[in-house]
């Protein structure tokens, strides 16, 4: 993993004279979306005027979006290529990048963590295999896990109690890794609601009193569940709930982990609003990413050290 | 006449949930004590292999060999008690930790695939015991919160239900033995 310092170096010496160009680009595009903007805000007021109607601002506020998406597409792919892209590469090169793929539906079903949706898509899938270098500098053997990852957006559009027309299921970033335990249940581990029900498996209550603040565990074989949830994964887990500050919700299931971090905000979207130039905007994409791809460090995913198949 | 009647179903009623629920987690400490059992046994039936492999390089430690099989035969005796496998199982760990240091004097005995392969299945059943024993634990701390509060206390002592023993981790189990490191 890089430190901060040195994604800052990375920065100075070659992101930045890359990016000229697309900073040319960014400032045209947001030149062009402030005369749309003022256009679309003179016709909606005239409407208004004329027809002393609400609703007559609909239209304007319609095209204005339909044209605010068609300007920033091309900026934003470009933003995606040029940006995010060197980022991973710089953070990991083994890793690959497409900004237009995202996790399977059938992996995220898999991890039966989120259920009833009827709308799924996302973006910026990243994918590879992630080096153990400490066993790598000891034995000189080469020792890896596969991780992929991307942003998910998951919504449901019929709401059963009919308040919002629709619900968001699950928005952020999902994680999928193999597990360096074998196992044959399913076990899952998900934010500590006062209500969790209809969770459809056994509650398995653990020692660590802070895990069990953060988290629920359910699980349909108690042993297993521990033989997964050892004393120093719990340890970790909590380590990163708290560094991310998010809600984490963990599934094991078919050798594998699940990690679902939930976001509000868009991750590795473009502001075009301010400049590549600022780094503290950077930062914010590297630190996203860190915490993506930190997570076989943090959970010592790649220590495997237990029987093979 | 209907009211007592009504009383006496309704403390009936209480009595029998009171008994079920301790029945059910005196037979849960069964249960975890058992799925502990099956775990150790795994650990003792690796102790054939783990002798036969260290034994064709390490020459020189036949006595620590020699007793950790006959721990072996002591614990697959089908007569010990609970209590008795708790403690061959803690020693039994012991001299396998000391094995394993002993490895680090024989690099032929380290390197070899055999061996290897051992100490991963070996790290394995380490976890599922430690897993089994914090299953074990839970259930006992539940059986025991049960019998000593009060109202299951009362029908605990009527039953003749006595606390249960913890199984407690050994000092080097509450270390998190880094077993990364053994691996040369």
């Amino acid at each position: 993993m890089k430190t901060l310092q040195e994604f800052e170096n990375y920065y100075n010496s070659s992101l930045l004279p890359d990016i000229e160009p697309l900073e040319k680009e960014r400032i045209k595009v947001k030149n062009r979306l402030l005369i749309v903007l003022t256009i679309i805000a003179v016709l909606g007021i005239g409407l208004f005027m004329l027809t002393k109607d609400n609703r007559a601002i609909s239209i304007p506020v319609f095209i204005g979006l339909v044209m605010y998406s068609r300007i920033m597409k091309g900026y934003s792919l470009n933003f995606k290529d040029q940006v995010i892209n060197k980022i991973i590469y710089f953070i990991n090169s083994n890793l690959s990048y497409r900004k237009s793929s995202y996790i399977s539906r059938m992996e995220f079903e898999n991890s039966e963590l989120f259920h009833s949706f009827n709308r799924y898509k996302g973006d910026d899938y990243v994918e590879g295999n992630i080096v153990d270098d400490e066993y790598l500098k000891r034995t000189g053997k080469t020792r890896s896990i596969h991780i992929e990852f991307s942003e998910l957006n998951v919504l449901e559009d019929n709401d059963p109690w009919k308040i919002n027309r629709t619900i968001t299921v699950f928005k952020g970033l999902f994680f999928v890794a193999d597990f360096n335990k074998n196992f044959k249940g399913y076990t899952k581990v998900v934010p500590d609601y006062k209500l969790n029900l209809f969770q459809g498996h056994n509650r398995v209550t653990l020692e660590d009193p802070e895990f069990e603040k953060y988290f629920q565990v359910y699980g349909d074989d108690q042993v297993e569940a521990r033989f997964i949830l050892s004393t120093s994964l719990m340890k970790r887990i909590t380590d990163f709930r708290k560094k991310s500050g998010r809600k984490i919700y963990i599934a094991f299931k078919h050798n594998k982990i699940y990690i679902a971090i939930r976001y509000s905000e868009n991750l590795f979207e473009p502001k075009v609003f301010e400049t590549l130039y600022d780094f503290e905007i950077m930062k914010d994409y590297f630190e996203d990413l860190e915490l993506a791809l930190g997570i076989v460090g943090d959970l010592n995913l790649h220590l495997k050290i237990w029987a093979d198949d | 006449m209907v009211y007592i009647g009504l009383i006496v179903v309704v403390i009936g009623f209480i009595f029998i949930r009171m008994y079920n629920s301790l029945i059910r987690k005196k037979n849960q400490v069964k249960n975890a004590f058992a799925s502990v059992d099956v775990q150790l046994k795994k650990r003792y039936d690796l102790i054939p292999n783990i002798v036969s492999t260290v034994k064709n390089y390490a020459t020189h430690e036949k006595e620590t060999l020699t007793k950790l099989t006959e721990m072996r035969s002591k614990a697959i005796n089908p007569n010990i008690s609970n209590e008795e496998k708790i403690q061959l199982g803690k020693e039994t760990k012991q001299m396998l930790g000391n094995i394993m240091v002993i490895a680090e004097n024989y690099p032929d005995l380290k390197a070899s695939e055999n061996f290897v392969q051992l100490q991963r299945t070996l790290n394995e059943t380490e976890e599922q015991i430690s897993a089994a024993r914090r299953f074990y634990n839970t259930s006992v701390t539940d059986f025991n919160n049960a019998i000593m509060m009060f109202p299951t206390n009362l029908m605990a002592g009527m039953m003749g239900f006595k606390e249960q023993k913890f199984f407690e981790a050994e000092e080097a189990e509450r270390q998190n033995v880094d077993a990364g490191k053994l691996f040369g």
